[in-house]
């Protein structure tokens, strides 16, 4: 009950269109479940009655299972979201665009993605979606309702369906990938083409729409570009060096002209001139906002919020913290974004405990612009100053907001980090604050550093776009002010002062070293039977099953799509002979539970989604914590089962089977009944994960040979269901 | 996207998996009956006597003693999907060919119908699966074990075919009496066995077996001696020839049955 307190003011502003973004909850859909998220594949293949005439009749067959059963893997992913501000804003923008063509809006419907690819893409059922890291990174309405232009022309002009049949009468393969690349090229211009002109036609302006391809050359950075300050981490406890941050400058590279040869989409300089005649008449004239500007901005502030959601899932942590502080100057103080920045510390400082510290951390390939010195100086971090830092961020938000459980997971989540970790100590740590050290050292005059701390001022113009910022029409100035001379050698031993005087970390690091010592004895030992528990009591949520039917080597779609719901009658059918409840979060079910399931359906696979990055050594916490609490309150059980199978149907050559028999006769009644039967290898995976504790509960995978038949499916289940623990 | 992620847990789940095997629905203690049909792979290949005694007539007959049936019982117990130990019992019958026969030089010549001849298996076996779905599935077994012969005891018609005085009975083929083997031995032996089976589930507790096996009947040597180079000339030493030679060559069998899923 208190968590929906806790999430129920931040529901009704969005039904009321204003945002608190102090309580930001992932974007959630709302409103009826369109047809397009409540049907299954298989009854929209059924029901896509249109034909292409262009295509033959089993190509046009393959055209809908693909276009049908490719969208769904989308729409279902757990990131797609409808009814939503973002959503409902592109709608806004659509209907000014095709102001004079009702009829076309009539058949649109736009949706989306919770992605940090900025990317937007129609389909050739009428949806548009676009995704969060593309909304983040537009400077104005005009750049997104260019796009949008873009892609509905790609609707209006059918170009799906024409790649699609180019691929069957060209045979599309490595051969003529060149040919097709520019075929693609054309559709691209041509789409670039009427795109422009909706938007002049719309009253957007020219030079806008001309520049909304610096969106497209720039979107890998981050979506501003802020000198970081030097001074960030600095607080009355933590003190950084300037020097920690290195003087190397990572340049942003801008090159429009870069070879297009292997791609399927123009260069921005082809694609820029081929739409300069017609607009540079314009240069001048319409509006950069035809709807609210407030508007814009709270979509795009939403997207970006998501933006840095999204970044902790996939363990892009230190841009997840360099947009953190891009936001910080909008929103300070805010709750969310301080939450976040500890989920971002706890991730890296698991993933340095954990040994995957290269997978999280920018590539230096990739360091580029102001975001560089911020990503450079994460890289460089050992072990021990990750830890001050995660402590010394957690230790303060902890203290804003005490009451908060999710910052209490995180900070046991850090502890229990540091226990796992074999060689650690807590000697290294200095009890006294730097300051106190620094005095200490003036006194003694010993000779801890000579450094000079710049404390820098960032006097970008508020008014410049993050474009503006980079093609040099800012400024930006630096100003010393105080000269402080302090220790740069080990700076953060001192960072978590507090804690250590306390002893409250120590406590609590060695209450997790027993229980991480006791865990490995008894892995040691063998388990007696009688003390074992059944690891699913009564109750069990169960997500989509993931289902891969092979044939010939071939994902077949609509087999796939008959094999999950026979494993999830089977996990049905068992659970109620063995009288466990089930919560079937499963597509099948959206049509009844509606738009709330659906956004519960979305809330479980995001937490696998994160969960299946980390590493077992970590106790973990998820970023949309609060919505979890919920699920679990809900359904009154934190085991959620998550399944995975393959089954590969081969070609079965009977005459090859016989003859092997008949070589080696004592087989022939086996290779005979092999050639008839329908056995093939069948993988399976089964995770019980318990997400409370963040742990695994239980997993078992096999690969066998079956029919693929429901007893098989059922056997598993119930084996499944009755392992002890 | 969600395919990526999904993978990556998938390996994760496959390197850190704890699977405790519980075998099909729970059970791993298996009980399977199985019929059985024998062929004797190598009839007429080396044999070169094609005259019979059916207990009636003499007949010429080909082919009587190429099959033989039985029935087969495992128990089995299953330690993980791909691996596990069974007990195997199998009897069967077969008709062995009995020889022309004089009792002594210049003596009578008859001929004995065909002998029955049970033999018992009593097999303890490895069974294992290279793609683990025991107790269902493809399931190989490999077995080492004791096997014997005996013929059935009871009363054998007999044709004496030509008189100690050098003539023909009348008519020929009559049945003028009966013969009970008596200084019979049972054969002893040991056997080596492969079956290769597939186990089809039905319904929870059952599943239906097909399967085949090849095998090897090694005698103890010195019956083989006794019987290769015996130094009386004599009927039964005939039928102890047959019966081994019987037993040698019906290597191969198909089998079909059920299994039961015991606990």
């Amino acid at each position: 009950m208190k968590k929906l307190l806790i999430l129920l003011p931040f529901l009704v502003t969005q039904v009321l269109g204003q945002i608190d973004f102090n309580n930001f909850i992932t974007l959630q859909s709302s409103g009826k479940i369109p047809s397009d998220f409540s049907d299954l594949a298989r009854e929209k293949v059924a029901g896509d009655d249109i034909r292409n005439e262009n295509l033959s009749k089993k190509n046009d067959t393959q055209f809908k299972q693909n276009i049908h059963y490719s969208l769904d893997k989308i729409i279902h992913s757990g990131e797609c979201v409808y009814g939503d501000p973002i959503s409902n804003y592109i709608s806004d923008v659509a209907k000014n665009l095709l102001k004079d063509d009702k009829e076309l809006y009539s058949k649109l419907r736009f949706y989306t993605l919770k992605s940090n690819v900025a990317n937007a893409f129609s389909t050739h059922q009428g949806i548009i979606v676009f995704t969060t890291g593309l909304i983040s990174q537009f400077a104005n309405e005009t750049q997104l309702a260019f796009v949008l232009a873009h892609e509905i022309a790609h609707y209006k002009e059918e170009h799906v369906v024409q790649t699609f049949e180019w691929k069957t009468q060209n045979k599309y393969n490595r051969e003529n990938l060149g040919q097709f690349n520019n075929y693609s090229k054309e559709k691209e211009f041509e789409a670039d083409t009427k795109a422009s002109q909706m938007c002049l036609d719309a009253g957007y302006s020219a030079s806008e729409v001309y520049n909304s391809f610096d969106v497209l050359m720039f979107c890998h950075l981050p979506f501003d570009e802020i000198k970081f300050p030097l001074d960030y981490f600095n607080t009355p406890l933590f003190y950084v060096p300037v020097k920690e941050f290195g003087k190397e400058i990572f340049p942003i590279k801008m090159d429009e002209a870069y070879d297009d040869e292997n791609s399927t989409h123009p260069n921005i300089e082809k694609r820029k001139e081929m739409i300069r005649p017609l607009l540079e008449k314009s240069f001048g004239t319409g509006q950069s906002f035809i709807n609210s500007e407030t508007e814009f901005n709270t979509i795009r502030n939403y997207a970006r919020f998501e933006s840095i959601r999204t970044n902790i899932i996939n363990l892009e942590l230190s841009k997840a913290l360099y947009q953190i502080f891009l936001l910080e100057k909008d929103f300070p103080n805010n709750f969310a974004l301080e939450r976040m920045k500890c989920h971002a510390w706890v991730g890296l400082l698991n993933a340095k405990n954990n040994g995957y510290w290269s997978d999280v951390v920018v590539n230096k390939r990739e360091l580029e612009g102001e975001s560089a010195i911020l990503y450079q100086y994460i890289r460089k971090l050992d072990k021990y100053a990750l830890a001050a830092h995660t402590l010394r961020t957690l230790e303060d938000a902890s203290k804003k907001y005490p009451e908060n459980d999710e910052l209490k997971k995180l900070y046991n989540s850090s502890i229990y980090s540091i226990a796992s970790n074999s060689i650690w100590s807590w000697s290294k740590y200095s009890d006294i604050p730097f300051q106190e050290a620094f005095t200490i050292n003036k006194e003694t005059k010993d000779t801890l550093g000579n450094e000079t701390v710049t404390e820098v001022t960032n006097t970008d113009k508020e008014s410049l776009s993050k474009y503006d910022r980079i093609k040099g029409t800012g400024t930006g100035k630096n100003t010393s002010t105080n000269s402080v001379i302090a220790d740069s050698a080990n700076y953060f031993l001192f960072g978590i002062s507090d804690l250590i005087a306390s002893k409250s970390v120590i406590n609590t690091y060695n209450n997790y070293q027993i229980e991480i010592n006791k865990k490995k004895e008894q892995e040691n030992i063998k388990k007696k039977n009688s003390e074992k528990v059944k690891i699913i009591e009564n109750k069990l949520i169960v997500v989509e099953p993931t289902t891969y039917y092979y044939l010939r080597n071939k994902n077949d779609f609509s087999k796939s799509d008959v094999y999950q719901n026979k494993l999830i009658d089977a996990i049905t059918d068992v659970a109620q002979k063995q009288n466990i409840k089930i919560f079937d979060y499963s597509t099948n079910t959206l049509d009844q539970g509606g738009t709330a399931l659906f956004n519960q359906r979305s809330t479980i696979m995001n937490y696998l989604k994160q969960y299946a990055n980390l590493n077992e050594n970590t106790l973990f916490v998820p970023v949309d914590y609060e919505l979890i609490q919920g699920i679990q309150q809900k359904c009154g059980t934190n085991k959620v089962l998550f399944t995975w199978t393959e089954y590969w149907a081969g070609d079965r050559s009977i005459v090859g089977n016989i003859i092997t028999g008949l070589i080696v006769p004592p087989t022939l009644p086996l290779m005979t009944l092999n050639a008839v039967a329908k056995y093939n290898t069948c993988k399976f995976v089964f995770a019980v994960i318990d997400m409370d504790a963040g742990k695994l509960d239980y997993s078992y995978s096999n690969t066998i040979k079956s029919s693929g038949g429901s007893l098989v499916l059922k056997s598993a289940i119930y084996n499944l269901f009755n392992v002890k623990k | 996207m969600i395919r990526y992620y999904y993978t990556i847990l998938l390996l994760f789940i496959c390197f850190s998996s704890n699977s405790q095997y519980q075998g099909y629905f729970g059970k791993r203690t298996t009980i399977s009956i199985d019929g059985i049909l024998k062929g004797n792979v190598f009839y007429n290949v080396t044999d070169d006597i094609s005259i019979y005694n059916t207990g009636k007539q003499m007949y010429e007959e080909k082919g009587s003693h190429l099959i033989s049936g039985g029935f087969n019982v495992s128990l089995a117990h299953y330690f993980s999907n791909r691996f596990g130990l069974a007990l195997d019992f199998s009897l069967y019958r077969n008709t062995i060919k009995t020889p022309l026969t004089a009792t002594t030089y210049q003596s009578d010549l008859f001929a004995v119908e065909k002998m029955k001849m049970n033999t018992i298996h009593f097999i303890p076996k490895i069974e294992f699966s290279s793609l683990g779905n025991l107790p269902i599935g493809f399931t190989h077994s490999f077995g080492i074990g004791y096997s014997r012969s005996s013929i059935v005891d009871r009363d054998y018609n007999k044709i004496t075919i030509i008189d100690n005085s050098g003539q023909s009975t009348l008519p020929p083929g009559t049945y003028l009496s009966t013969f009970r083997p008596t200084r019979l031995r049972d054969l002893h032996g040991l056997v080596l066995e492969y079956g290769l089976k597939l186990k089809l589930p039905i319904n929870e507790f059952m599943a239906f077996n097909i399967g085949s096996n090849v095998r090897l009947n090694i005698p103890f040597p010195n019956r083989v001696f006794e019987v290769l180079e015996g130094s009386t000339y004599g009927f039964e030493d005939e039928v102890a020839k047959s019966m081994t030679r019987t037993r040698a060559w019906n290597i191969v069998d198909i089998r079909a049955g059920l299994t039961f899923m015991l606990f």
